[in-house]
């Protein structure tokens, strides 16, 4: 990841598998996790993500930078319509990826608490499961076959609301 | 580097539960909602505890029909209440579970059907709940009533009612609306005392709206430290409102009638809107305003038959003014003013905040004199720098008719000129006539709809509007710009 070389405070990221991302401080605030480490001063010169491999670190830092560089909502009365378009545009780039990776940046931007980012995979998936029925959303999260209702169960749960059931 | 071949972990029955309910809220409809809950037995208990509840019938009874076409139409409503018993069911049995968001919108129900919206409200405030948005509009039945408990939900941070009955204990129950920010209350009948008794137990109530509330005579709010908006909006047979609140920063308020309105130590007040019959007198209007030390934006309308107003504000950076009062008939001494908006009654324009030069906004009326007026104003103001004018439908103007008086123009930055359909050349330079009449500006952008016209007479309009300003050049005037927007790409 090419940085321009600035004066400005770095972090360094280590990721699950023992690969590290040198990124801008105010890149790495985006997440409030980190932002609090630093804040309390209990950070080192590099952070180690051990629970984070280095394919989702990349997605969650190239997101950081976006919103980073862009200006916040509360700086100004009157955004600049323009950037909030950028910003949009850019979100909707970034989720176009597979559903695994997808989740993969949800636990992780849970665990570095990055709201925004958040709510975005949450709003992904949502989109991806709306309009389906049960065995394609099935299919799609990769639900879990050992974990399914009893046909009993099932059939109770459709016969309650049989008008959602085709 | 351990690279997983095929990926088949259910990672979304591993995230919290939170998160899975953070999916389950971007679903709007019942129907995928309904769907999620067979997917497993992980997904099933989700779904029970999922703590957004929205019960909106017609949102309900849309993606119904939506969905099938041949599902009978009549079972949509039965099916809906039986809907909302059913997650509100499955919902309370959850141990250790109070709701965040209980929205319910329902119109035209049959008495059997309040009776399971009352259960349905009771059995959720029990287990607490931090919104609440209930809406049941039933003009023909009986009135929903709201259960006593909703007095004593601590966990209440917004409460909407409308179309409802409060409690019947209001008056002698304690209220513990310790959590309380938001309250807004519409079409619901209230008194003095509701309000007093309401607000007195939300020491951190923020917004106070009410609109359309029947039998409140008196308004009034004091102390509450934390509120900083107000809206009063058209409640019936309001006689006197005082609000005397030390840190509210924005009140709209709406009223008909006479009433007394006082809002005096409401000194940290930003932003008023007043839309008002009858109207205070220009002096009683300044003396108000002289109270309001840091008011920046205010929004007036003023009826029909008041034809003079008069303001002095050294706060005051934006204006805006809803009226067919004649232009100079106004006398504005606002030092600060950064923007002003004269407008039609019932204009709707967004509200963005001051340009950096002094400007105006307006929409000339159809009257042959409207210019000579404006030009008046310009010149009496002496404020302004930039004009953004609005053309107004089925403008016509004599175009002789501005030429009467001579005197200098008077000089602008800029002028901008909002044209929502381009058709009629004729009424286009006519307009583009009287406005360089009345004023020279530096520069001119035009906005607009081309669709309707030709490219040849494009091009005459461009053609036009360069030679008319270039005449100004000739007349003095230097570094003369001209730019042109489309709403529309044209050919």
């Amino acid at each position: 990841m090419s940085t321009s070389s600035s004066s400005s405070k770095k972090i360094v990221l280590k990721s699950a598998d023992n690969e590290t991302f040198e990124i801008d401080e105010i890149v790495a605030l985006e997440s409030q996790a980190i932002k609090n480490m630093i804040e309390d001063e209990c950070a080192d010169n590099v952070i180690p993500l051990g629970n984070i491999d280095s394919k989702t670190l990349s997605k969650i830092i190239e997101y950081c930078k976006k919103h980073a560089e862009s200006p916040k909502k509360d700086d100004n009365a009157d955004i600049d319509e323009k950037a909030v378009e950028d910003l949009k545009s850019f979100d909707a780039e970034f989720a176009k990826v597979d559903m695994p990776l997808i989740q993969d940046i949800l636990m992780a931007a849970n665990f570095l608490n990055i709201d925004n980012l958040i709510g975005l995979m949450c709003r992904t998936i949502a989109d991806r499961i709306k309009g389906k029925t049960p065995e394609e959303i099935r299919k799609i999260l990769n639900i879990n076959k050992n974990d399914l209702l009893s046909p009993e169960q099932e059939a109770k749960a459709r016969e309650e609301n049989s008008w959602a059931f085709d | 580097m351990a690279k997983k071949v095929i990926d088949t972990t259910d990672r979304i029955s591993e995230l919290p539960d939170y998160l899975v309910h953070h999916v389950l809220s971007f679903l709007e409809s019942p129907i995928d909602l309904v769907r999620t809950s067979v997917l497993s037995k992980k997904w099933f208990e989700l779904t029970a505890s999922f703590p957004i509840m929205n019960f909106t019938q017609y949102v309900f009874e849309r993606a119904i029909h939506a969905s099938r076409t041949s599902y009978n139409t009549r079972n949509v409503t039965a099916t809906f209440y039986k809907y909302m018993a059913y997650t509100v069911s499955r919902f309370c049995e959850q141990e250790d579970v109070s709701a965040h968001t209980f929205k319910l919108m329902t119109g035209y129900s049959e008495p059997t059907e309040v009776d399971i919206i009352e259960k349905c409200l009771e059995s959720v405030l029990n287990k607490g709940v931090k919104v609440l948005d209930i809406n049941c509009f039933n003009p023909l039945g009986p009135v929903c009533c709201l259960p006593n408990i909703l007095l004593s939900v601590t966990s209440l941070t917004s409460l909407t009612v409308s179309n409802c009955k409060l409690p019947s204990s209001l008056m002698v129950d304690v209220v513990k609306f310790k959590s309380l920010k938001l309250l807004e209350l519409r079409r619901v009948t209230i008194d003095e005392g509701v309000i007093k008794c309401l607000t007195a137990s939300c020491p951190l109530i923020k917004t106070l709206k009410l609109s359309h509330c029947l039998g409140l005579k008196r308004f009034s709010v004091s102390g509450l430290q934390s509120l900083e908006y107000v809206r009063f909006y058209y409640n019936h047979g309001v006689e006197r409102i005082d609000i005397d609140v030390p840190n509210l920063h924005v009140c709209a308020i709406f009223v008909q009638g006479p009433p007394c309105i006082n809002l005096g130590s409401c000194r940290k007040l930003r932003r008023l809107t007043y839309h008002g019959y009858p109207f205070p007198t220009s002096k009683s209007f300044t003396d108000f305003l002289s109270s309001l030390p840091v008011l920046r934006m205010l929004t007036l309308s003023i009826p029909d038959q008041y034809n003079t107003l008069k303001l002095s504000s050294l706060s005051l950076r934006y204006l805006e003014i809803h009226t067919e009062c004649d232009l100079e008939m106004i006398d504005i001494n606002t030092p600060n003013l950064r923007l002003f908006r004269y407008i039609d009654k019932f204009a709707d324009l967004e509200s963005d905040f001051p340009e950096s030069k002094a400007s105006m906004e307006c929409y000339p009326m159809n009257n042959t004199l409207w210019f000579q007026k404006l030009k008046r104003f310009l010149d009496k103001t002496n404020r302004f720098k930039f004009l953004k004018l609005h053309l107004p439908k089925d403008f016509s103007i004599d175009v002789d008719q501005p030429r009467v008086i001579q005197s200098p123009t008077y000089d602008l930055d800029h002028v901008e000129l909002n044209i929502r359909l381009l058709d009629k050349l004729s009424v286009y330079e006519a307009f583009v006539d009287a406005i360089l009449w009345c004023c020279h500006p530096q520069s001119l952008t035009l906005t607009s709809d081309f669709s309707a016209i030709s490219f040849e007479e494009r091009t005459r309009v461009v053609e036009f509007t360069y030679k008319k300003l270039l005449q100004q050049e000739a007349q003095g005037k230097t570094n003369i710009q001209f730019s042109l927007t489309s709403l529309t790409n044209p050919k």
